[in-house]
């Protein structure tokens, strides 16, 4: 396999992360789909692994930092989101709009 | 070689749907000898097909889904359970020749595809569009989260005593030692956590029959529920099989007794631990809710960091270094 | 392309992976996004077994299968939702999205296909859990230790933030 078909498909998954994010309503979806994008942009970490200018394991290492990071972040981002519905009883993205002038 | 690479997976396959009618049977036999009843004893020699008779009126019966359930989830939700329950035995070694895939991360994986099942569960409970499933579920998802964790942490003993991940290179790190010995702290831990993951008693409140009805799977019936129950048993075989392979030395002999082959030493210790959960179902009652997140997040987790600590120092012993 | 065991599970695999994230987008109701996103993270993780990252796709599953996934069905069975996303008001907005993307992965795509990779090869032979770890705990120590710490902080943060406020 061609390192550009591993390539190709992350880029298909982020950009359909992106358009996640960018129209879904949901807080959870969209917390999901930054996500996705994560795991996008890891794909591309562990197919360098293999094919890239030198390859060696560091970037399965570095997708595991980064897997521990999405991981706190969607702990934290849940967190938020729980509080947030306490007090105003929605998890619509686009409704959360106190801040606006 | 090819005929036995298709042939092995499916005669597993009928060993361990034997072992679960078995079981099932030993079990209400078991608690019944201990609550001095007699158990089950009509269908058969000794109630012998007691099971089967059973499974056959599951599959006989109606195939009832609720009006307003999710049906495509609602039909989907046994098989998610139900698949990592049986890819989880491909990894298990049960002597050094008998296993399927010796793969590199088995522990991990074993581990990992396990807590597929979890989805599963949730989604069978929240698309019976039921308050009492729904329930069962939430509690079966935070319960086998919990105690993933403390089940994990234990195993890290095992695997910086054994310096290897794959389940028949930490058999042969016990010719010398059952881990049992050193790693006693893990054990106790892991068996406890282990409970909580198959959702036994004591733990067994996702499906408390007197509280929540059944829990996740009220509204399944037929064969449906059968997957699930199937599921549930065949993580007894996959535990209990690792557990025997983690701590009781898997395969080798007790005391160089080396005339019984070594798949009847696995055999013997497997049944010992599938003895000791029934023994406990009869014995322990149920847990409450905050109890059970009490145990698992205060006592079993800092126990198991604990554990970690200790064999680390041991380690450096020397004279007993050797053994963690 | 010559047809062979590993691209056909390549092949498979990313069928499965997009296909679970387009149903994503194109489902309804929320339960069954976050399941779709599940499937697509359970085939990532196929996708790591064939670039000889085992380690890695055991990790994935056991995080984004095994535990964010859950995760997300708790936050959506606990807070209240109209079950479906309808998002029909909007197409202005979601128009303007889906053009902005496209041209983002036209983009994105002709520098994949236009930039030469002249990779080296790799001994995937050493790619074991023994040398990952010798990665991890030897060089990468202190990144490994910064990670812990973060770990830390979001678990103490995400308890204070989900608890009930106290009448103070």
């Amino acid at each position: 396999m061609p390192v550009t078909s591993y390539l190709a498909l992350g880029a298909i998954l982020f950009s359909i992360g992106l358009y996640g994010v960018l129209t879904k309503r949901n807080a959870v979806i969209v917390l999901f789909s930054i996500e996705l994008m994560l795991n996008a942009a890891n794909l591309n970490l562990v197919a360098f692994s293999k094919f890239g200018l030198h390859p060696s394991q560091v970037g399965q290492v570095f997708s595991l930092f980064s897997i521990t990071v999405a991981a706190a972040e969607a702990a934290i981002g849940i967190a938020i989101l729980f509080a947030l519905y306490r007090n105003r009883g929605t998890v619509e993205a686009d409704r959360m709009n106190s801040l606006k002038g | 070689m090819q005929a036995w690479m298709w042939l092995g997976p499916v005669i597993m396959l009928f060993v361990v749907l034997g072992f679960v009618t078995l079981a099932i049977l030993f079990e209400r036999k078991v608690i019944g000898w201990m609550q001095s009843r007699i158990g089950p004893n009509r269908v058969g020699p000794w109630g012998l097909f007691q099971t089967v008779a059973d499974v056959l009126k599951l599959l006989l019966k109606e195939d009832i889904v609720p009006q307003k359930a999710d049906e495509t989830l609602f039909k989907l939700a046994p098989v998610i359970a139900f698949v990592p329950a049986f890819a989880v035995v491909a990894v298990l070694p049960f002597t050094d020749s008998l296993v399927f895939a010796d793969i590199g991360v088995g522990l991990l994986y074993f581990i990992a595809i396990s807590s597929i099942t979890t989805i599963g569960i949730l989604a069978g409970g929240w698309a019976s569009n039921n308050k009492y499933a729904l329930i069962g579920a939430m509690r079966s998802a935070a319960q086998m989260i919990s105690y993933e964790i403390p089940l994990v942490m234990a195993l890290v003993g095992v695997i910086m005593a054994a310096g290897t991940l794959n389940l028949s290179g930490i058999v042969e790190a016990q010719k010398e030692m059952w881990f049992i010995v050193p790693q006693f702290i893990g054990f106790v831990v892991f068996f406890i956590a282990s409970l909580a993951e198959l959702n036994r008693t004591p733990f067994d409140l996702p499906e408390a029959e007197s509280e929540l009805v059944a829990g996740y799977h009220v509204e399944y019936s037929g064969f449906r529920f059968a997957f699930f129950m199937l599921a549930e048993y065949v993580y007894v075989f996959a535990m209990s099989a690792l557990t025997t392979v983690l701590f009781l030395g898997g395969w080798n002999p007790l005391f160089g007794f080396t005339f019984l082959p070594p798949l009847i030493w696995f055999l013997l210790k497997f049944s010992l631990i599938v003895f000791t959960l029934i023994w406990i179902r009869a014995t322990l009652p149920r847990i409450r809710v905050d109890q059970l997140m009490q145990l698992g997040w205060k006592v079993l987790l800092p126990l198991a960091l604990f554990n970690i600590f200790l064999s680390a120092l041991l380690k450096e012993i020397p004279g007993i270094g050797s053994y963690y | 392309m010559q047809w062979n065991g590993e691209f056909l599970a390549f092949f498979l695999l990313s069928v499965m992976a997009i296909g679970g994230a387009v149903f994503m987008i194109h489902f309804t109701r929320v339960v069954h996004m976050v399941l779709a996103l599940a499937f697509t993270f359970l085939s990532i993780a196929g996708i790591y077994v064939l670039l000889h990252a085992e380690f890695v796709a055991a990790v994935q599953v056991l995080i984004y299968t095994g535990a964010v996934s859950i995760l997300m069905l708790f936050g959506i069975m606990l807070t209240k939702h109209r079950t479906s996303d309808h998002s029909d008001s909007r197409s202005r907005h979601q128009l303007l999205s889906f053009v902005g993307v496209a041209a983002f992965f036209g983009v994105i795509m002709w520098v994949i296909y236009h930039t030469p990779f002249s990779g080296g090869k790799a001994e995937t032979a050493k790619y074991t859990v023994a040398n990952l770890g010798e990665w991890v705990f030897k060089q990468y120590v202190i990144p490994f230790e910064l990670t812990s710490v973060l770990l830390l902080a979001a678990l103490v943060g995400a308890v204070i933030l989900a608890k009930k406020e106290r009448d103070a």
